[in-house]
């Protein structure tokens, strides 16, 4: 292996920090924004950390306006997505990577198409597909346009999680007396924990911080989500910058406590040993 | 146990045909080896077996039951594969236990089952380990025993020793065989290895090109070869092939024609067929290397050394005959070096006769 001296690694170390630092600054910021009182935001100029700190905007946030209810809608969107797209991703990604089909080519191009568009396009005609069925200012709503449009990359991933089992061990499965069905639940499923997870926190996220949609599908505020609910912060004459980096902090603990509790599962390597000496 | 029985058992994919009409019947508790270059079919055929694979034309059974329509799982066939194929998730006994929880028997019976096999196979103190944690060799082993407390029907091999280095393939070789034996389980095995087909089997299946080129015992597939690929794929060093030609000399009164090879202007030897031969005498000459002798000087065929493979156990001669490459091999301790002549001696029943053309034997 290559030797590198003392320069080197300090380099290597600086860049490594210079890019953590850039990566983490903004979410530094929103922090330091949301801590900020009101009467020091303007006045003490750009500083590091307040003199003063307060939990204000924190208890506003929560007590004073809309924001809990926006919080629950979110919870219940991302979470039934998650579920849903990971459930039919899953299927079809085991579909996929274990058996030759009819048409499996121009499915897989049609699904690939999808992704291809900005969804700026069809906000229009999706609206008025959900009007009529009375999917508009409906959490259900979100839901299945969030399905929809998360299951053809989330099935890409999972076909590539199944792909990395070998066949072997679903054939082992099936000689031991298993049917198709049990040798997947049983042996592959259990393998390929570490992708269902990382699919459904792909899905989580994106269904949890989309705007678009959440915006243009749902005018009524008790079907709203909060990325919808943190531009309730933005009124005609000004921003209350404070109380929308609170609420902005809280919307990301979940997230954040999502990954904590699933990257055991993302560290990979579950397989190896599976196959060869 | 039962005897499995193959009948005109055909596997297109498209318009590709893997296998072409094989026939095979294996008795109860015979190891049966299939043996053959990468893509002659062999795993295929395996697979057909197993349920993994459907059955495009013919029919097996194994005893009296016609299985060609059965889901693997209703087949009572265990399997080893290249790459052991162990559940990563489980333990040792976990993974030796799953058949037979899925089949439903009590806790005390597993346990008494994965026991006795873990002693046969003296994995006791693996049962707790999980299969990352085991050598090539263990591996091998705990796959075997997955497949033995089931007291299947059969068990099918699919190259189970590829994985292993040389020393440790030569030792579970035996172990198979012997493990085999003791249980009286009909086996079939998948191998590419010529050596392993010859030490381990009963009967071998040699195929090529998705047909059956011959089955018989290993010293039939030895001594008496049906064709040229079977002459050249078993034996090592291989069988030596000499474009010569019949020279007509008499037909006995029985049938048979005796005939002088020659090769060059070289005479190899006096031969005796009863099947016709190409009009112009072309035959191909089989000899086993270690059929050649160095002769004396005076009544041998004149050679010379190309290269010289000392292998311990003897030495491997590259000569040319009269123009041709040839390999002979002995045991004997050699003077003599590169470029040096040596006469060598065939003996004539030693020479096997095949078609040029189409490759079969001319007996």
């Amino acid at each position: 292996m290559e030797t590198h001296g003392k320069s080197y690694w300090a380099i290597h170390y600086l860049l490594l920090a210079a890019f953590v630092v850039f990566a983490l600054f903004p979410l530094f910021w929103l922090l330091k924004v949301s801590i900020t009182p009101n009467d020091l935001l303007y006045s003490e100029g750009v500083r590091l950390w307040p003199s003063r700190i307060t939990a204000d905007h924190y208890a506003s946030v929560i007590a004073h306006s809309q924001f809990p209810l926006f919080f629950r809608n979110s919870v219940i969107v991302a979470t039934t997505t998650a579920l849903f797209s990971t459930l039919l991703a899953a299927a079809a990604g085991y579909g996929f990577s274990r058996f030759q089909f009819r048409a499996k080519f121009w499915i897989v191009g049609l699904m690939l198409i999808t992704q291809m568009f900005p969804l700026v396009m069809i906000i229009a005609p999706i609206f008025r597909l959900l009007k009529p069925l009375g999917l508009t200012n409906s959490l259900a709503g979100l839901v299945i346009v969030y399905t929809a449009f998360n299951v053809p990359f989330a099935s890409f991933l999972m076909q590539s999680f199944f792909d990395a089992i070998p066949k072997d061990l679903e054939e082992a499965a099936m000689l031991d007396g298993a049917n198709r069905f049990a040798a997947f639940r049983k042996i592959i499923v259990p393998l390929t924990l570490p992708g269902l997870a990382a699919t459904v926190g792909f899905v989580f996220t994106a269904a949890w911080s989309e705007l678009l949609f959440a915006l243009m599908l749902n005018s009524s505020s008790a079907a709203s989500t909060f990325p919808v609910g943190l531009l309730a912060f933005v009124s005609k004459f000004s921003v209350d910058f404070g109380q929308m980096m609170a609420a902005g902090v809280l919307a990301l603990l979940p997230v954040c406590l999502f990954f904590v509790f699933i990257q055991r599962y993302l560290v990979q390597g579950l397989t190896a040993g599976a196959v060869k000496g | 146990m039962a005897a499995i029985r193959i009948h005109e058992l055909c596997k297109s994919y498209g318009d590709a045909k893997v296998l072409r009409s094989i026939n095979l019947d294996i008795d109860d508790g015979e190891f049966v080896v299939l043996v053959g270059p990468s893509g002659c079919g062999k795993s295929t055929l395996l697979r057909l077996i197993a349920g993994l694979e459907a059955i495009t034309s013919g029919e097996i059974r194994i005893g009296e039951r016609v299985i060609n329509e059965l889901a693997p799982k209703d087949r009572d066939v265990a399997m080893v594969f290249q790459s052991y194929a162990l559940y990563p998730h489980m333990t040792v006994r976990e993974n030796m236990s799953f058949s037979l929880k899925l089949k439903g028997q009590s806790r005390d019976r597993i346990a008494a089952a994965v026991d006795a096999a873990a002693a046969k196979l003296e994995i006791q103190e693996l049962l707790d380990r999980k299969p990352r944690a085991l050598s090539g060799g263990q591996r091998q082993r705990v796959a075997m025993g997955r497949a033995m407390v089931r007291e299947p029907k059969a068990f099918l091999f699919d190259e189970p020793l590829s994985n292993l280095d040389a020393r440790l393939r030569e030792q579970m070789r035996y172990e198979i065989r012997k493990l085999q034996r003791d249980l009286g389980t009909t086996s079939i095995y998948v191998t590419h290895d010529q050596i392993e087909a010859m030490t381990m089997a009963d009967r071998i299946v040699a195929m090529h090109e998705g047909i059956a080129q011959q089955i018989g015992t290993p010293a039939d597939l030895y001594d008496d070869p049906a064709n040229l690929f079977v002459a050249g794929f078993i034996g090592s060093p291989a069988m030596n092939f000499i474009e010569a030609t019949l020279v007509h000399e008499r037909a006995a009164a029985d049938g048979v024609t005796h005939s002088m090879v020659m090769v060059g202007s070289e005479r190899l030897g006096m031969v005796q067929h009863a099947a016709a031969v190409r009009k112009d005498g072309r035959v191909t000459v089989g000899i086993r290397p270690e059929r050649i002798a160095l002769g004396s000087p005076a009544a041998a065929l004149a050679t010379r050394i190309d290269l010289l493979e000392p292998t311990g156990l003897g030495t491997v001669l590259h000569l040319r005959l009269a123009g041709q490459r040839i390999k002979m091999f002995t045991t004997e301790r050699l003077t003599a070096g590169v470029k040096d002549a040596v006469g060598i001696a065939v003996h004539p029943g030693d020479l096997l006769l095949f078609d040029p053309d189409t490759g079969v034997r001319v007996r």
